[in-house]
Order: structure tokens, then sequence, then C-alpha cells
């Protein structure tokens, strides 16, 4: 309890310093929220019937509030550019001298950026969906609950994947050149867009054999209680942080004989 | 005026220079290109798996789509090639590093963009082109020269609207530091005016992207002109205003680079 009031301070801190941020970022974040709601409200008037999955009167809170979780696991981007900044100006060792775990202090300098869009964007990104853009409410209150669940292990998955994304930066020193490309598979391959339960069945085992979907078409489908197993659900979404945390460590213990024999 | 075109001409050499910067790495030359191009393919995946399940989009056809996907491309591809720098200004004024730039005798906006050319807007003119030409003869279109005089004035009007949109964006980070996130919103919506046609949306949301963050200029107000559609607001005459919106929004962004410069105190570091 102490922690998350903390955190509401440091939220609250921050959107005063950078308030004009704090207004653009909410306001985006709505106007996006409204164009996904009348786009799917379109396209669910067409009267296709999709095949399985989520049923086409959800689509449109599955695209609505598909942009607060978008917006609530970008936070997770700055650990790649943070990491892949200290490489190449040779920060890093400074990191480094920490006397802790170099991926628990990234995780924990991340988790407080995470907390604060979720306090700044997330929750009234929420209160705006369900009240003034009347998306369908959770389909049970423990759906609600197991949401929040899964949205905090989703970003866990992003922010693992992200710190791998960075930690290539010590092999390769420019990651914007490849980042584009990453960037348009989580996109695609996420539910992003559009759920994976549209996609063509091959494409789709094929994508079910990578996290994204984890990111967010699994937390939307806790939402809309269109998963025919939560508890499985989350089951996979914990295997995929447990997966990229091990990854993680691996590479960084690589990267840190890597980074030792270079020399500073 | 003189020293203007001297500094143009400085602008010249140091572009030379990122370019032989940049080509000193191949192999991140060959992964960007690669990377634009799965990109884009992916993007348009999406869109055939959305006209798959519905048919139309709005009454935008697969091909029409593309079309504006493509108009969008080439635009933002010219755009990536000389305006990149920018969407990392935040980046030199948090370290200090900003200052650099206005120590030199040389226009200052002029010195920061030549700092980088990012070859992936080749790939994007490239794909651009190549995805225009393919939708251009699936839609038995015959477009007479002046036309194709329009569409390419249409295309560095949309150029001039995405870096007028970048410099703005970026530029606020002169006042609070932090620009990063504001760009990410906005390279989001982007990503909705190149996918769908705006007759989709909302009101509101039509709204807001023809008249306070105009992208629908970028493509889609030209291209339903170009098509002979009605367009989203039914106000025919917008299929013609992207030159001036692209006019109007490079003076804005002049100015509130020329605000923003000189309200910059160094960090220091």
């Amino acid at each position: 309890m102490r922690v998350l009031l903390i955190f509401i301070r440091l939220a609250y801190q921050q959107a005063a310093i950078y308030r004009f941020e704090f207004w653009v970022r909410i306001g985006g974040v709505f106007i996006m929220m409204y164009g996904m709601l009348s786009l799917w409200k379109t396209l669910s008037t067409q009267g296709v019937r999709l095949g399985g999955g989520i049923p086409l009167e959800q689509m449109p809170t599955y695209g609505t509030i598909n942009i607060i979780i978008f917006s609530l696991l970008s936070a997770a981007y700055s650990i790649r550019h943070y990491v892949a900044g200290q490489v190449r100006s040779g920060k890093l060792e400074l990191d480094l001298l920490k006397p802790v775990n170099f991926i628990n202090f990234m995780l924990l300098r991340n988790f407080g950026e995470f907390m604060t869009g979720l306090l700044v964007t997330g929750i009234p990104g929420l209160v705006f969906a369900i009240f003034v853009l009347k998306v369908q409410l959770p389909a049970q209150p423990i759906n609600a609950l197991l949401f929040v669940l899964s949205l905090l292990l989703a970003y866990l998955i992003f922010f693992a994947f992200n710190l791998l994304v960075g930690m290539v930066a010590i092999v390769s020193l420019n990651i914007s050149s490849y980042t584009w490309a990453i960037d348009a598979l989580v996109s695609f391959a996420s539910g992003m867009v559009v759920p994976l339960t549209l996609f063509p069945d091959k494409l789709k085992a094929l994508l079910y054999l990578l996290p994204f979907y984890n990111l967010y078409q699994s937390p939307l489908q806790i939402y809309l209680g269109s998963a025919h197993n939560i508890y499985q659900v989350l089951a996979i979404q914990l295997l995929w942080v447990v997966v990229l945390f091990l990854c993680a460590h691996l590479a960084w213990r690589i990267m840190d004989k890597k980074v030792q024999i270079q020399g500073g | 005026m003189a020293n203007f075109f001297y500094d143009l001409k400085l602008y010249a050499s140091i572009l030379r220079l990122a370019i032989h910067t940049r080509m000193q790495y191949r192999s991140d030359f060959f992964i960007g290109l690669f990377g634009v191009i799965f990109s884009n393919l992916a993007n348009l995946i999406l869109i055939w798996i959305i006209l798959e399940k519905f048919n139309a989009l709005a009454a935008w056809s697969l091909y029409e789509v593309v079309l504006l996907y493509a108009i969008w491309l080439m635009s933002q591809g010219i755009n990536a090639l000389f305006f990149w720098n920018m969407l990392g200004l935040e980046n030199y004024i948090v370290d200090g590093s900003f200052d650099q730039y206005l120590i030199r005798p040389m226009n200052p906006f002029l010195q920061f963009i030549a700092r980088e050319v990012n070859f992936m807007g080749f790939g994007d003119i490239l794909l651009g082109v190549s995805i225009f030409i393919i939708s251009y003869n699936r839609l038995h279109l015959s477009w007479s020269a002046t036309q194709f005089l329009w569409l390419f004035i249409i295309v560095l009007s949309g150029t001039a609207i995405l870096a007028s949109i970048y410099i703005i964006f970026s530029s606020v980070s002169f006042w609070t530091g932090r620009s990063k996130s504001l760009l990410r919103i906005g390279l989001r919506f982007q990503q909705f005016g190149q996918r769908y046609p705006l007759d989709i949306f909302g009101q509101w949301y039509k709204v807001f992207v023809s008249f306070f963050f105009p992208i629908a200029f970028v493509n889609y107000y030209p291209l339903a002109g170009l098509l002979s559609k009605p367009n989203a607001v039914n106000m025919p005459i917008l299929a013609y205003l992207s030159p001036f919106v692209a006019i109007i929004l490079v003076l804005l962004a002049i100015i509130v680079w020329h605000f923003g410069i000189n309200s910059y105190g160094s960090t220091g570091s």
C-alpha cells in the first residue's frame, strides 16, 4: 500500500512537471480510443461473421481497450534506448559498478514508468472508455481483476523482450536499423491491430509460437471473457515471463564478459 | 539571403559526410532495407486480412487502400531521408550536446538535420512506388500527365506536412526536455492515416485529423479527389488543399522552432 502511495505521488509529480506532455498524452490516447471505437463500429455493421475467437460485437471494445494497453506497454520501450545509449556512450560500466543485479536494477527503474503510465493514462483511459465511449464492461468482476494481472504479465514480457533488444546494441552498436522490423513484427503478431483470431489458420498457428500475442490479445481476451480458460491464458503468459527473463539473464551473463574484455 | 545560400552549400557538404558515415556500416543498410520491406509487408498483410473479412473499408476497395498507403509511403520516405535526426532532438537537448549547433556560424536547423541521412527512406520510396504501380494497374486507372504532376506535388506536400509535424513535436523538448512520448502518439496516429480511409472513423475523429492534426491531407483528401470519390466530410475543395496545408504547417514549424531555440537554455553537463 505504501509503495502504491509512493507511485501515486511520483505520477502526480511527473504530471505536474511535464504538464503539457501529460495533457497531450491523455488527449492523444482519448482521441485514438475514439478513433478505434468508431472504426470497429463501422466495420461491425457490415454484418460479416467472423469465424471463432472474438465475436464481432466485441471488436469495438477490443480496439478501444487495445489503445490503453499500447500506452501502458510503451513504458518498456525506453529500456532498449537506455541500454543501447549506455553502451554507445560507454556509461554502462557505471551501472555495472552498482552493487545490484543489472536486470533487477533495470526492472525497478522501468517499473516506475509503467506504474506512472497506469495512473496517468491507464485508469483515466479506462474510465473514459467505460463511461464516455460506453464500451463493454469486463465480462465478470473476476475478469476485471485478472485483466490487471494479465496486463502486468504483458508488461513483464515486453520489458524482458526490450531488454534483449537493447542488449543487442552491445554487439551491433546501432539498433535503430533493425528495431523497425522488430516493432513491425510485434504490432503484426500481438493482436495490436487485428486479433490473431482473424488471421488465416496457417499464419495463426505460426504466430502462436511467438510470445507477442500475450501482449495484447491475451489481456483483452480476459477482459472480454472470450478465452476458453482464463487461467490457461495467464499460465502461458507467466511461462513466457519466465522464459524471457531467463533469456535476458543468460544474455546478460554473456554480455557482461564481453564488456569486461573490451574494457572501458 | 546570401548567408542562407552559403548555409545551403554547407548543408550539402555535411549531408555528403553523413552519407559517407552511413556507408561505413553497410550491413546496417541491408538490415534496415530488410526492416522496411518486412514492416510494410506486415502492414499490407494486416490491411489484406481486414479487407478479406469485411470486403471494403467504408467504400474503399483493397487496391484503393493500398494506393492510399503507397502515397503515404513516398512522402514518409523523403521525410525519413532528410529529416530523420529531428526525432532524436530530445537526446541532444537533454545531454546538452545541442549547444554545438548554436556556436557554429551556420543555420542551426540545417546543421542539425544534415547530421543524419536515413537510408531506410530509400526503401520506403522504392516500395511506395512499386505498390503504387501495382495498384494503379489493378485499378485500371489512366491518369493524365497533369494528374501525375499533381501527384508529385501531393507527395512533396505530404513530405512537408509530415516533416513539419516532426519538427513541431520535437521542438516541444526545447521547453520541456521531453518529446518522445508525444512523437510516439503522433506516430500511432500516422499509422491510422496511412492504413485506413478516413470515412471509416467517427465524425470527431475526422474533424481532428482534418483541421487540428491535419495528416488526412497527406494522402486521404488528395487521393479521394484523384479517384473522384466523395470525401469523408463532403467538402470536395479539400482535395486540392494539400499544398496550402503544407505551407501553413511549414510556417508554423519555422515559428515554433525559432521560439524553441530562443528559449533553449542549455542543461549543461
